[in-house]
């Protein structure tokens, strides 16, 4: 009995470490934002009472509130499955070890290396109407940040690019993780490229994608760095606002903080319950070796 | 059901490929292979082979022989360095697997681990045949002959690895492929299924004609399935023929070491020639070799002199006679029936089999381990090699 008390304790002291980390940044955060949604705070933070349902009336009331929804989902509607089309191609053709090969995979996964408002910056002025890259090269004359869609557009485009590269690696590792004899029979066996890709090699592949699309719905259900940086924090600026930049306007700027934890708990259950639609999917989809 | 035909067919990896391939195979120690020149590495040296429609070929040799590179080259999976490769007289080298009419069993089975049993068979069937009663008569008849009709929902995953590798025949045969191509099939199952499935490949073969290139490493699998063996050792062809014909007449040491279990043993011995006549001698023992040896010998023109003796482990037999070598005996193997008895004469170690098992039933053993004892062995089963070539001085 004394043996497993001891054991136990050790257990414990070496969890201490991320289990006071977990507390700390995680839980106690997490269990203050919904208190915080029920509750009337000041402009210190400070709870001053209970406020029932009021915090989410007043929220889902809001006449900014059902855009920064729809630009959510649109965001995470267009980058979850735009992400998993690029990096499985530029998977498939980066697949086959070539002389170039390291090359290509550095080029690929060059986004991650790349912090997210340093991203912002460089595409802020890629933008740019005047002297940004992208007009010049496509010789196009749009003023990307003017109107409401092409600024949406803008930022979907910076989310995609930044999310390739890591994903892009998890892609390539799980198709070259394909045991080679596999390939080699569906060759021996006639079976065309098309259908050894979408028959063989994507279903081989699937517990990854699934990984990219469970974390990359999270993400993108979480954007809200351009549309802060790029867009800046101002009254036009709402116009492209999602869930989170909303939140982050209303905590940070405004100091409404029961306004934005009630944007922060609506978006964290609907991420969940994608995140657990999601799971039903895999059971039927998914193919664990 | 083709021939397949090879005329000095080779495979040689450039440096940089081959440096690739061996960082993957560490386990084979072939940096200081012969085989290894500023070209690359020649894993396949002029292989020249005619197989006939119907036929039964097995490649076999040790692991880095080349014998699963020629079936690869066969099946298209790898790229021809040089040579022809014809198959139902159609000049293949250029031409992709697919279209090569070849279907190939791999050693790990290679099943498509997400799909069913009955899909892995049927998924090559589906872009060949548009009928789908059609295909499903063809799965269910191809699993009845391997009898796995009943697991034919399930996915491999939870199948044994007997029953997987009767999937992967079936994917195999439910093509009706010109040529059979297996690649160590067995080499992954236990020894008691590897000899049932050895047993229902000979039936099998004789369900589907169609002509079969098997390789393994294994020489009782080449021995009992093979019409003809083809034995490699370091990329070259050592002996193509029956099984009987490499057991009794092998072209060389080599051969004659690989074929038989256990192994030959080999002697340092002398030859002598006295016109026709040609006498063996190993220490006090000497014997003249047979009248039919001794034409093929003076046929061959050998003079004599130092040779290397080959003798099979059952024909050593234990004597009183002077006529004789005196050898210590060693450990002692009991197989049952019968006994191995590891030998030592002259500081070379030798190994010898005899039958222990008397009429009674009862095993009866009289070898002392660490006593001298006298062996002798007839003339007939003796073998001569060239000491310094390895060659059969017979052949």
């Amino acid at each position: 009995m004394k043996m497993k008390t001891r054991k136990n304790l050790k257990v414990l002291l070496f969890l201490l470490p991320i289990l006071l980390f977990a507390v700390v940044f995680v839980y106690y955060p997490f269990i203050r934002n919904i208190v915080n949604s029920f509750s009337l705070v000041n402009a210190k933070g400070e709870i001053r009472g209970f406020a029932g349902l009021e915090n989410y009336r007043y929220t889902y009331g809001r006449k900014d509130f059902p855009q920064a929804l729809k630009h959510t989902l649109l965001i995470a509607a267009i980058n979850v499955p735009a992400t998993l089309i690029i990096t499985i191609s530029l998977a498939l053709l980066a697949n086959k070890r070539r002389r170039l090969s390291p090359l290509y995979e550095t080029l690929f996964t060059m986004p991650m290396s790349v912090s997210m408002s340093a991203a912002c910056m460089i595409f802020k002025s890629m933008f740019s109407p005047s002297v940004g890259i992208i007009n010049y090269v496509f010789g196009l004359k749009i003023g990307w940040f003017e109107s409401k869609e092409t600024a949406l557009a803008a930022c979907l485009i910076l989310t995609i690019w930044m999310g390739i590269g890591f994903d892009f690696l998890l892609m390539l590792s799980a198709l070259r993780g394909i045991p080679s004899h596999i390939i080699e029979a569906t060759r021996v066996d006639g079976i065309s490229p098309l259908r050894r890709i979408f028959r063989v090699q994507i279903p081989l592949i699937s517990p990854t994608i699934f990984y990219v699309f469970c974390t990359n719905f999270v993400l993108a259900m979480m954007t809200s760095a351009p549309m802060i940086i790029i867009m800046g924090v101002s009254a036009e600026s709402s116009a492209t606002n999602t869930l989170m930049s909303m939140m982050y306007q209303s905590g940070f700027s405004s100091s409404d903080y029961g306004l934005a934890a009630v944007l922060s708990i609506t978006a964290f259950v609907l991420t969940l319950g994608f995140t657990i639609l999601s799971f039903v999917f895999e059971r039927k989809r998914v193919h664990y070796q | 059901m083709a021939s397949v035909v090879l005329k000095n067919v080779s495979k040689i990896y450039p440096p940089a490929e081959w440096a690739k391939i061996r960082k993957k195979d560490q386990a084979s120690d072939l940096n200081a292979s012969p085989q290894l020149s500023e070209k690359g590495f020649a894993a396949v040296t002029d292989f020249s082979l005619e197989i006939r429609d119907k036929e039964f070929i097995v490649l076999v040799g040790p692991s880095g022989c080349g014998k699963s590179t020629t079936l690869r080259m066969i099946a298209g999976l790898e790229e021809i360095s040089g040579g022809e490769l014809y198959i139902d007289d159609r000049l293949v080298n250029e031409i992709e697997p697919k279209d090569r009419d070849v279907a190939m069993v791999f050693q790990n089975y290679a099943l498509y681990p997400h799909m069913t049993v009955y899909n892995n068979i049927a998924f090559a069937l589906k872009k060949r045949i548009r009928s789908k009663a059609e295909i499903d008569r063809k799965v269910r008849e191809a699993a009845e002959i391997l009898g796995i009709t009943e697991y034919l929902d399930r996915k491999p995953k939870s199948l044994s690895g007997g029953q997987r590798q009767r999937v992967a025949i079936g994917r195999a045969i439910v093509r009706n492929p010109k040529v059979m191509l297996m690649d160590e099939p067995l080499s992954n199952l236990d020894a008691k299924l590897r000899n049932q499935m050895r047993e229902e490949l000979l039936t099998l073969r004789n369900r589907i004609d169609t002509t079969f290139v098997y390789v393994t490493h294994d020489q009782t699998e080449a021995m009992t399935l093979g019409d003809r063996i083809v034995i490699m050792k370091d990329g070259f062809i050592q002996q193509v023929g029956t099984p009987q014909e490499v057991f009794e007449n092998p072209a060389n040491t080599f051969v004659a070491g690989f074929i038989g279990t256990p192994q030959m043993n080999f002697f340092d011995a002398s030859l002598e020639r006295d016109g026709q006549r040609y006498t063996v001698r190993m220490g006090n023992f000497h014997a003249d070799v047979g009248e039919e040896a001794a034409r093929k010998l003076a046929f061959n023109n050998v003079t004599g002199g130092d040779i290397i003796l080959g003798v099979r482990p059952e024909s050593i037999t234990e004597t009183e006679d002077e006529v004789s070598f005196s050898a210590r005996v060693g450990v002692l193997e009991l197989m049952g029936s019968s006994v191995h008895i590891h030998l030592e004469h002259n500081g070379k170690k030798a190994i010898m089999v005899t039958q222990v098992l008397g009429e009674n039933g009862k095993l009866k053993m009289d070898y002392k381990p660490g006593s001298i004892m006298r062996f002798r062995f007839a003339r007939e089963a003796m073998y001569l090699f060239d000491r310094q070539t390895g060659k059969n001085l017979e052949v």
